[in-house]
């Protein structure tokens, strides 16, 4: 039994036969893979067998919470989301904000697990102890943004985020578009890029409602508040709060777009700042700015709730990202900060990803231009970099009409579509489109995406921002649980290797998001290795020390890929598409090659292989092939988890 | 007499006020038995939390038929008495705001009692839409937010 943090339960709906059961969730696997993507992942292996298709009735969804969410621990909502993904085909977890995952626990349940498909559209309904699949027929086909507020008038009373959370899929979902995701408490939170959404289609779930009354204990509650309180305190004071909230994750888009991380036309040029300090001012998106919005226990509310008061785009829309707005309409001759935000707005309430439809449409830009496709072959539409285009795509894509209708994965489609003459413009990593350019700043977050499960961004940490301080970054990864002799070599004579930084940062973030930690700066730099075990001892009563809970996070990981590895996945798949290597980004007068985080020297291709091999050494994986070595999944303890599952292993899948 | 004063143009939403009442009064997380709740109004981007104002004059303790509700003379809050209640929840229905809040699982109702003088939702408050002030101090902090919306009115005017 276990005395605090934990809710103690896992929820089992088989949509197939209509069943629902729990079962107590153990100590040992609390103690092992903690929550959130570790015990999701654990559960994993065993329930989806290798090689299904994502989108078949044997796929399995798992969504998760943290030990650390419900209580008073600032920033702890992430709802973590584990299933094979129809744009990958890899396993892999997703993070999305918003109270979803909260609201599961109070109704008493650490995770859930979905299996089989129902024979009709229906919406599953978790109130308390009482789980019943609904019938969804009234939902289906409607925006997610709809469905939202159908649901939350019926169960909520309109009042978001409380004790009530919905999970929904939009039209994308519904139509099997493989790059549909899910939307939770309409777009506080993005759950399930890779094609959660259309998993959750293919099963015929319309949407999750949880609606939990009865809170969280703590095994040791003074020990505990004595952790939190002085956090709270701290972020009360603390004067970036303030900036924060009032601009949101926006915050960044001056650093980036300075070092050339806002790209645009399909890899080949990224904006500068004064352009973007002239067609979209900071000043222009806060007139714009209603209120912030976010998830619940979190003082840094970073998302935000915009209203464009006149013309024809009037209208409130709540979005999770405004970089992301921006990053779209900076693309277009007539992008505007109205059009970026109805852009993003739009693709949400279809639950399709916006990144994955600005990416077919800038390729079959080019692909025209070129002269490697025609009018003709795009359903007549002239490809060009404008709104009405970007729009086009997305709607085409989300009904998946006439040649979109192939289009839904995104790379993939492109390739399959128009061959290998289209190879050298479709730039993907395992299926997505990088989302972050590692000539403009290579850091965990860009060099990671190569070994991220789904290949479209590593760890987003303090790297992300180019140019730390040696000193910084050394106490930063003292912070979450590298040594000293690890730092040493992360520092060495030849500068800051950013592969072994990077498996650093994965093992963090992956604890991270075990207990339910958001990885946002604004959040973690309130956190240690230390503090966090202190907060899970204190949370739960059980003896875990600091270096066992990031092992968990390294296990988890290692997990992971030793699943996809049988999928098939391995070195080959962890690389640079050529236009990173070979081409130079042009950003204003300046031409950007692909360079290391402190911009001393060129990277070649043997750079970049060598540097892929220090991270599978420094992994323990096989340096040639990036399969995790035997021994070293033995010292994770993994060595029966890792063994291939060729058959159901559970009753329940 | 102090009070909890709430300016609610600086709530986000966060709801950790909920959390830190619940914690106090039932050892639990669970804002769903918070003294204190915020309603979050999701198009509109208002966060306001509601909390017993300790009314002047009380209905709640006027229609209580068991006589369960009396002000504690030192800090002025509501006092429910637990023992008396009958579970009528004539005192949330009196009250303008609903503030009592009902206990399913013990079938009574309870209400603020401004933790003895140190509300542990103030001190929960990161963004200071909370503060716990001498009556007098919350009515010159609300002259400014008064001026700002006539002068917005006049404009509109």
């Amino acid at each position: 039994m276990l005395k605090g943090g934990y809710s103690g339960k896992l929820l089992y709906v088989d949509l197939t036969a209509g069943r629902v059961s729990e079962e107590n969730l153990s100590r040992e696997l609390a103690i092992k893979f903690i929550g959130g993507p570790g015990i999701n992942t654990r559960l994993a292996v065993d329930l989806i067998r290798h090689n299904i298709d994502p989108l078949s009735e044997e796929n399995v969804v798992l969504i998760g919470a943290g030990p650390l969410i419900g209580t008073n621990t600032p920033g702890t909502s992430k709802t973590i989301a584990t299933t094979k993904l129809p744009v990958t085909g890899s396993l892999a977890t997703m993070t999305g904000g918003g109270a979803f995952a909260r609201a599961l626990k109070y109704c008493g349940y650490d995770h859930l697990v979905i299996s089989g498909r129902a024979k009709s559209p229906s919406y599953l309904e978790i109130l308390d102890d009482k789980v019943k699949v609904c019938d969804g027929n009234g939902l289906w086909g409607k925006g997610l943004h709809e469905v939202t507020d159908i649901l939350y008038t019926k169960y909520s009373k309109m009042s978001y985020g409380t004790s009530c959370s919905v999970l929904v899929i939009g039209p994308a979902g519904e139509n099997l578009v493989a790059s549909a995701l899910t939307q939770i408490d309409k777009s506080t939170g993005h759950l399930g890029r890779g094609g959660l959404g259309a998993v959750l289609g293919s099963k015929n779930l319309k949407a999750i409602v949880v609606r939990g009354t009865k809170g969280i204990k703590v095994a040791d509650p003074k020990g505990f508040m004595d952790l939190t309180l002085p956090i709270i305190e701290r972020t009360r004071i603390d004067p970036v709060r303030e900036e924060y909230t009032k601009v949101g994750a926006a915050i960044a888009i001056e650093a980036w777009a300075a070092c050339g991380m806002l790209y645009r036309h399909n890899y080949r040029d990224a904006i500068k700042l004064d352009e973007l300090s002239r067609r979209f001012p900071t000043a222009h998106y806060l007139e714009l700015k209603k209120s912030s919005m976010g998830c619940p226990s979190c003082p840094y509310q970073c998302k935000s709730l915009l209203e464009i008061k006149e013309g024809e785009f009037a209208g409130v829309y709540p979005i999770n990202e405004y970089l992301l707005a921006i990053e779209m309409a900076a693309a277009w001759i007539d992008g505007t900060p109205e059009k970026g935000i109805k852009f993003v707005s739009d693709a949400d309430d279809y639950g399709i990803d916006a990144y994955q439809v600005n990416g077919v449409m800038e390729v079959l830009c080019e692909l025209y231009e070129k002269g490697i496709t025609s009018k003709d072959e795009i359903d007549g539409l002239t490809p060009e970099a404008t709104f009405s285009f970007a729009m086009e795509t997305l709607h085409r894509m989300t009904k998946g009409e006439g040649i979109f209708g192939a289009l839904g994965s995104g790379p993939n489609g492109l390739l399959e579509k128009f061959g290998d003459k289209a190879k050298p413009y479709v730039l993907s990593l395992k299926g997505h489109f990088p989302q972050l350019e590692p000539r403009a700043n290579l850091g965990a977050a860009a060099w990671g995406q190569l070994t991220n499960p789904r290949g479209h961004q590593g760890p987003v940490m303090l790297t992300i921002i180019p140019g730390r301080s040696e000193r910084g970054l050394r106490r930063y990864l003292a912070r979450i649980g590298a040594s000293e002799e690890a730092i040493n070599r992360i520092f060495s004579l030849e500068g800051f290797n950013v592969a072994i930084d990077t498996k650093y940062t994965e093992d963090w973030l992956y604890l991270l998001n075990c207990l339910g930690v958001c990885r946002r700066e604004a959040i973690t730099r309130w956190y240690t290795l230390d503090s966090l075990s202190a907060l899970y001892k204190t949370a739960t009563g059980l003896d875990v020390t600091a270096t066992d809970l990031i092992r968990a996070g390294e296990r988890t990981f290692n997990l992971e890929r030793v699943y996809n590895v049988e999928e098939g996945f391995g070195i080959k798949d962890d690389q640079f598409p050529d236009r990173m290597l070979d081409e130079t980004l042009k950003h204003g007068d300046q031409n950007l090659p692909l360079m290391d985080y402190y911009k001393q020297k060129v990277l070649t291709r043997e750079d970049m292989a060598q540097l892929l091999r220090d991270y599978y050494v420094e992994r323990d994986w096989d340096p040639e092939t990036g399969r995790p070595k035997e021994e070293k999944l033995k010292s994770l303890g993994l060595s029966r988890e890792a063994r291939s599952p060729k058959k159901k292993s559970s009753k329940r899948a | 007499m102090q009070k909890i004063f709430i300016e609610y143009e600086k709530c986000l939403g966060c709801g950790l006020c909920e959390l830190a009442c619940s914690f106090e009064k039932e050892g639990l997380f669970n804002p769903t038995l918070s003294r204190i709740s915020v309603t979050r109004l999701y198009l509109s981007g208002l966060y306001i939390p509601l909390v017993c104002q300790q009314c002047t004059k009380p209905l709640c303790a006027e229609v209580c038929p068991v006589n369960a509700i009396s002000r504690n003379g030192q800090t002025g809050a509501m006092i429910f008495n637990v023992d008396r209640c009958l579970g009528c929840q004539m005192c949330r229905m009196a009250c303008p705001i609903s503030a009592p809040i009902w206990d399913e699982v013990r079938g009574v109702v309870s209400n603020c009692d401004l933790c003895d003088g140190e509300p542990k939702c103030v001190q929960a408050c990161a963004v200071g839409a909370l503060q716990y002030i001498d009556e007098a101090e919350a009515n010159i902090l609300r002259e400014g937010p008064i001026a700002e919306k006539l002068a917005e009115l006049t404009k509109i005017l």
